[in-house]
Formats: C-alpha cells, structure tokens, sequence
C-alpha cells in the first residue's frame, strides 16, 4: 500500500475511533446533554492533545536527531507546573489564568533553552538538548521546593498538572486547538527540510537549507504544541514518544508522510486509552498518562525486538 | 498498520461489551423534593448529614465513609477528579466543595450552569463555625447550623475548662502523616490540641502542615506525641528518639483515628473529647 | 577560476588558523588537498563552501563573492561530503540521493520528471541501480559513501567537494571511488576538491596537490612537483622514500620500520 493510501485508511480509522468513542464513558450510553456537554468535548481534546504530542514528538525527534526525544524533553512540563504554582501562591484560582500561566511558563523555558544555547548566531542540537536538561531540571527543583515550603497552598495545583482530558472547557480546547493545527501545518510546509536535517546540520546546510532559521521555526512549532498540550490538560507521556516510531515502521520516514500519520496516530492513541480511563472502573478515572505507558512499553518493546531483528540499532 | 487497526478496533469492541456488563449505577432519577446534593468534600459530607440533609445527597465521593448512610450514596470519583459525566448525570442543584479541589472540575461545573460553593478549608476553629454557618445558610438550615455551632462551643467550653485543671501545660509533638508531617498554628488540629491542655511543639510555626526535620524534633523535646500513622513501636525504634521523653516515659498516643482530627468540622470536638481523656490518663501516671 | 581564494584568514578566539591563503583553481580541475593533521585541511574546505565565514579576505566561486550568493544558489553549484555522515534514520537510498534535488525544489512541489532523471542518472554512475529501497542504514561503508556521492551528483554542482571520503574503506571501495572521482571529473566536468591523507592516491588521481602546513599554503602545483621528500619532512616531520610509479607519470610515497 502507498504511503498516501495507508494515510487515508488511518484517517477513517481516526474517526471511528472518535465515534466509539463517543459511547464510552463512565455513564455508559449517555443522554444527549451530557454527550454534548462533557463527552464530546472531551473526545475533542484527545484528538487535539493526541495530535500536539505525537507530531512534536516527531518533529523533535527529527531535528535532535534522536529517535527516542519526546516533546518533554526540553522540560515543558516543570516550568508549566511552576508557572501554576506561582500563580496559585498568589491566590489566583481563575482558570483561565492558570492556563495561560501554564502556557506562558513552558514558552519560556523553550525561549530560554534557545537562548542558552545560542553561540555565534548558532544553537548545535548537542547544545539544544542539554540546555533543556538543565532547564527542565531547574523548574522541577522549583516545584519541588515551593512544593514543600507551602505544602497545603500548593496541594490542588499539582494535580493540575495531573496527565488528564476531564478539564478542558470549550475555551481553552479552542485556544490549544488552534495552536496545535498551527504548529501541526507549519511542520509539515517544512517536512521536506526536516528530512534533509536528519542528515545532519553540515550536510543540510551542504544542500541548500537555511539551517539555522529552519532549526528556529521547527523548534518554536515542535515547543508551542506540547505546551498547548500540557496547558490543557497536563503531562502525558508516551504518546508523543511511541506515536513517531510505531508510525516510522508503518509509513517510513518521509516527514511529508510521517507528519499527518504521527498525528493521526497520536490522536487515534489518545483516544483509545482516554476511553479505558472512563470507562474501567467507573466512576474513579484512571490518570490516562498511566494508561499511555502500560500500552505503550509492551508495544515499544516489542518494536524494539522485531528492530533488532531485522539488524537495526 | 492492518494488525495495529485491528487490534485498536477489538479493544474498543472489547471496551463497550465490558461497559455493557459492568453496572452503572442507577440511571433513573428519583422524584426530588428540589434540592439534590452533591459533595465533594467528605468533611462537607459529614456536615451536611449533621444538618439533616442526608436525604437530599444525591452523589458523594470514594472518600465520603461517614456517616455510614453515606457508603451507600453513588459515588462520583475522589475530590481531585471527579467524574463529570457522573455529576451531570445525577442533575444536582447544588455542588459542595472545598477550596482545594480541582479547580478545573469546579470551573467545568460553573460552565455548565450548576451552582457549585466552594468553602474555603478552615484553619481554625473559628473558621469551622463559619464553614458549618455557611452550608447551612446556603441549603437553607441556617437554624441547624447554629444549633450545632452552639453545642460544639459548648462542648470545646468543657474541654477548654477541664485543661485548666492540669498542673502544667506540656509539650506535644503530633506527627499526622509520615516521614514528619506536623501541624503549625494555622491548624484546626492545633488549636484543638492545645485547647486541650497541650502545648504543640511546633505550635511557633505559621502555617497549617508542614514537612520538620527529625533532629528539630529530638531538640524540642516533646512530653507528649500524638501520631496517626506510625505505630508507637515504629516510633519508638527510630534512631535518635530514645532521649525523647516521649519515648522514654512512654507517652505515645497512638491509633487514634484521624478522621476525628483532620475533618474541619462538628467531629473535631469529638475528636478533642477522646484525646483529652487520653491525655490526661497519661499525665496522670 | 572556478574558485579563487584572496587573502584568506580564519581563528579561533585568537589562535589562527588559516592564515592569509591565496589560491586559484581552474574549472575542470582535480584537486587534492593535503597536509598533517592540525594544519587546517577541514577549515579551508569550510571556508570554501561557506559554512565558516572568513574572517578578512574572501572566496570567490566564478567570480561570485560566496557571501553574496544563499545556500540554495550555492547549493545549486557546489556539493560537499563531509566527513561525518548521519543516517540514524531508515530513509531508502533512493530518497536520500532525491534529497540532493533540494535546491531546485519549489515549496509545495513535488519532484518534477526531470528531477527523478538527475536521481536515476546518480544512481546509475555510482552503480547502485539494484540497492534503490535499501534502507541507508542497512548498507555497507563503501556502499553508504556512494549513496552520499549519489546524492552529491544530483544535485548537479559544477564543484564537488569531498573531506577524506576513503576514511574507514578497504581498497577495493578506495579504488571504486576514485575511478568514480576521476570519470566525473574528466567524462563530465565536474571541478573536484578533495582532502586526503593517503598521499600516494593523492598522488595518482589528482590533477593539482595544495600542501597545507600550520594554516598556510606552502606549495601548489603538480603532484610530483609538491610530494617530495624535502617538503614531506619538512611539514609531516616523518622520513619517507618518494620515487616514480612504475605506472608512470606520478610519485608513490612508502616508507619502512625503523631500523
């Protein structure tokens, strides 16, 4: 099958998850107000979330030239954590200040990554990434500090944080929404010249890429869609590490291809293990970032076996 | 690809029959008289029973285990996240929850049009009395709300009456949570405590828990240890802690049940009455 | 003058490292670039395909200041193969030869017929017409540096650079590329630059030999003219006999263990 046909069965396969899905929950059938109330909009979000983190994944994936980069790899998470705590501390509960606290807070620490790592107008992807320990590292400390020193202040904010789909209102599914597909259609103008990055720096600038502007706009694309997602609706991990390899072995590596497919996927992913969150134990919700690992690892495993197999790595 | 669709598809196959076999819970709506409750808080849980409004509770969290008519309300997950689906479905005019809730389900809530009251986690005991003031005026039974308010005065009164008797006032470590989880003054746990006679060894700090060092423990000495997780076994055995005269008189208060001093409400005087007993039983040897 | 070098000086936080290098090459030649370790081979071939920028003077492609012209014009002209390759990801090596079609592609446009002629046309001069689907990381070194020669083909230079592409080859691909080299150089005119350390195939194949020593030029022209004994121990620092190939035409360099 071409790569465009198996894209086009991916995509059917996308919506009918989302229309099972519909069924799903921890109501079982529901009515219609609820259906339209709390569960579509929630099947909405995984699509959008699945997509953010699966094509940052890939994307990071492609300029770090490493295959196992996800999009938290830059330490999105502890600043958007930090960003929310420091706005609890202050009293602010507003929900939608929280969320651009969090939003506010992971671009930050991306800008801030990039500027660390920026010598003589370059920023080498070696660089890049240990910038990103570092910083991811310093919020984490953070968090963890203001954590222990206003213990009972900080309580509910953590959670915020908490990997989960229930939160998001129509708004802030909108505003990750559109920052998402942005980033999601900005990627893929450049998917020929991520292809040709993954050849390395030299050999792309040897090709005729602009190099260090594409770095920067794939970087800002790659970084403001995980935070869109973290924002909304908090760490969830695996996704858009698993979602870019599991999709590498079924389309190939041509990012024209990858790029949709990884979104799909993701979408297509999420929506499956937000459905077992709602509907295994109701009412108690499993954090489906939980989820995401227990079917991500035995996967990924077994990727990494058949690879092996076939003499890769 | 074929084989990752299919197996995709026969989850959520496997998922909805699953779904179908599993009870939900009841789906039909009893006749109400109006007000349908829901709490989220198993402190408000507690209060709202006092009031007499146990029959109007419609949902209630895991948590929610007293008192026992409550086990058998439905339940609507934990008071972090809770499940809305669940929530819209039971239709309740009115959701109570305390301010350390999720905020994101409280604002989800809002949205969708039900009244959702937050209160705010008393740090006192006179914000307990507010708290048990304010759900009352707010389901209407402001009556029975000052009704209890007045006999826990009362009760705290006879407490606060009975410690002035004691030669002394000695000092207490209250370790609520392990490692070394203890309450500052800005606790109801610590006024309670020390209304009954004790003084809290950390009663210094403002703030209402927090995270101490072992050594600063050792150094203050206490005469006295209230503990709700460890056992006084477990306590006694740690390194250092034999120099305590805690430890080494034997003053350790153990399995006491915690819900009597960390629900903000009514109980905490129950809760002040058991320990006071305690208390003095062991002064008195 | 397919490539002129005027004054050219590169460092480092104030160690220099090419210093003041004048050098013309004609179109059509061969050029080897030789020298110890350390004497700046990489640098220069940097500043002659613009990756590093020179610090004072400049290089000039056809007369063209290269500061003038953006990557895909010079990428249109000149191809490089650096010495470092990455390929961690499972491209087929027809779509890692179609990449070097890049700086002739629209935005938003596919290859066009032409562009898939230039990839076959690679593939078929560095004989890796039945290899085509093959993963680049299932393939031998020797193989993997003819895809990335490939690649550098199609995109149709005028110039062709390459940093030390037998590194890690057995003779067979040593030879293999070299004929390679020599046949795109004298069957199809491509300029060619190349830096090697085996001084006798520098010897052999190229037209003209640059010797580099501590960032300056020290001799250019034909390689008998430049890989003599005298010279070699005077930059290597190393003893070696030089004496005619019974080929003819060029010196072998050999030396022995030390007595």
């Amino acid at each position: 099958m071409r790569p465009a046909q198996r894209l086009f069965w991916l995509l059917l396969a996308t919506l009918a998850i989302g229309g099972i899905s519909l069924l799903l929950g921890a109501v079982g059938i529901p009515d219609w107000n609820i259906l339209v109330t709390v569960r579509l909009p929630r099947i909405i979000l995984g699509l959008v979330v699945g997509m953010g983190l699966a094509s940052s994944g890939t994307v990071f994936q492609g300029i770090l030239r490493n295959p196992l980069a996800d999009p938290f790899i830059l330490g999105t998470t502890g600043a958007a954590t930090a960003g929310v705590m420091l706005a609890n501390l202050f009293g602010i509960h507003n929900y939608y200040f929280l969320y651009c606290m969090a939003l506010g807070f992971a671009l930050l620490s991306i800008a801030l990554v990039y500027r660390i790592a920026l010598i003589d107008g370059k920023s080498p992807i070696q660089t890049l990434v240990l910038a990103g320990v570092i910083v991811g590292l310093f919020f984490n400390s953070l968090v963890f500090i203001v954590f222990s020193v206003f213990y009972r202040e900080s309580f509910n904010v953590l959670f915020y944080l908490l990997g989960t789909l229930a939160g998001g209102d129509s708004v802030l599914i909108t505003v990750s929404g559109i920052l998402t597909i942005a980033g999601f259609g900005v990627s893929w103008l450049f998917a020929r010249e991520l292809n040709v990055l993954t050849q390395g720096e030299e050999a792309a600038l040897h090709l005729g890429v602009e190099v260090e502007s594409v770095k920067r706009i794939l970087f800002v694309t790659a970084s403001t869609m995980a935070a869109a997602c973290v924002a909304v609706a908090g760490m969830i991990g695996f996704v858009g590490l698993i979602v870019p390899h599991m999709m590498r072995a079924i389309i190939g590596a041509d990012h024209r291809y990858l790029l949709p497919a990884s979104a799909l996927g993701g979408a297509v992913l999420l929506m499956v293990t937000d459905a077992m969150a709602r509907t295994l134990a109701p009412p108690t919700e499993i954090p489906v970032g939980a989820l995401t690992a227990l079917l991500g690892a035995p996967y990924f495993i077994y990727l990494l076996h058949t690879r092996q197999q076939a003499g890769e790595f | 690809m074929k084989k990752l669709l299919l197996v995709l598809f026969l989850l959520m196959a496997g998922l909805l029959i699953y779904q179908l076999l599993v009870r939900r819970g009841t789906k039909t709506l009893p006749s109400g008289r109006g007000e349908r409750i829901i709490s989220l808080s198993p402190t408000l849980t507690e209060v709202l029973f006092a009031l007499g409004e146990g029959e109007q509770i419609v949902g209630v969290t895991r948590y929610c285990t007293y008192p026992p008519e409550a086990k058998s309300k439905e339940k609507v997950g934990d008071f972090l996240n809770p499940d809305l689906e669940k929530i819209t479905q039971l239709r309740p005019d009115l959701v109570l929850a305390e301010r350390w809730s999720s905020t994101k389900i409280v604002n989800r809530l809002r949205g969708m049009g039900i009244s959702v009251v937050e209160i705010p986690s008393p740090q006192s005991i006179h914000e307990i009395y507010e708290a048990i003031q304010t759900v009352g005026e707010d389901i209407g039974k402001s009556e029975q709300a000052r009704a209890i308010v007045a006999d826990m005065q009362r009760r705290v009164d006879i407490v606060t009456r009975r410690a002035a008797n004691l030669s002394r006032q000695p000092s207490i470590y209250i370790e609520i949570d392990l490692p070394s989880w203890t309450v500052g003054r800005a606790s109801y746990t610590h006024q309670a405590v020390t209304l009954c006679g004790a003084r809290n060894i950390f009663g210094d700090v403002e703030k209402a828990a927090l995270l101490v060092s072992r050594e600063a423990i050792i150094q203050r000495n206490p005469e006295v240890i209230l503990s709700f997780e460890a056992s006084a076994d477990q306590i006694r055995r740690r390194p250092g802690w034999g120099e305590i005269s805690a430890v080494r008189h034997g003053r350790i208060i153990d399995h006491f049940d915690r819900d009597l001093f960390s629900r903000g409400n009514q109980r905490l005087v129950e809760g002040m009455e058991k320990f006071q007993v305690r208390f003095e039983a062991l002064m008195r040897e | 003058m397919i490539l002129k070098l005027e004054n050219v000086s590169f460092g480092y936080k104030g160690q220099p490292v090419i210093r003041d290098v004048n050098l013309e090459i004609p179109a059509g030649s061969f050029l080897s670039l030789i020298g110890p370790n350390g004497s700046g081979k990489t640098t220069l071939l940097r500043l002659m395909s613009r990756v590093l920028e020179p610090q004072q003077g400049r290089v000039l492609f056809e007369g063209r200041p290269l500061s003038d012209m953006n990557a895909k014009d010079i990428a249109r002209n000149i191809a490089v193969i650096s010495s470092e390759q990455f390929f961690e990801f499972p491209y087929p090596v027809s779509e890692i030869v179609a990449m070097g079609r890049y700086p002739y592609l629209a935005r938003l446009h596919g290859l066009t017929h032409e562009d898939y002629q230039f990839v076959d046309r690679a593939l078929l001069l560095t004989n890796l017409e039945n290899l085509r689907q093959r993963p680049i990381s299932h393939l031998s070194s020797g193989e993997r540096q003819r895809v990335f020669i490939a690649r550098a083909i199609a995109q149709q230079p005028k110039l062709l650079m390459l940093d030390e592409p037998n590194a890690h080859l057995d003779i067979h691909h040593q030879i293999a590329i070299f004929e390679l080299l020599r046949s795109l150089n004298r069957e199809h005119g491509i300029s060619i630059v190349a830096v090697l350390h085996d001084l006798t195939s520098a010897a052999a194949y190229s037209g003209i030999t640059v010797l580099l020593h501590e960032g300056s030029v020290i001799k250019v022209g034909k390689p008998g003219e430049v890989i003599t004994r005298t010279l070699i121990r005077e930059t290597y620092g190393v003893d070696v006999d030089v004496f005619p190939s019974p080929a003819g035409g060029f010196p072998l360099v050999a030396f022995a263990p030390k007595k």
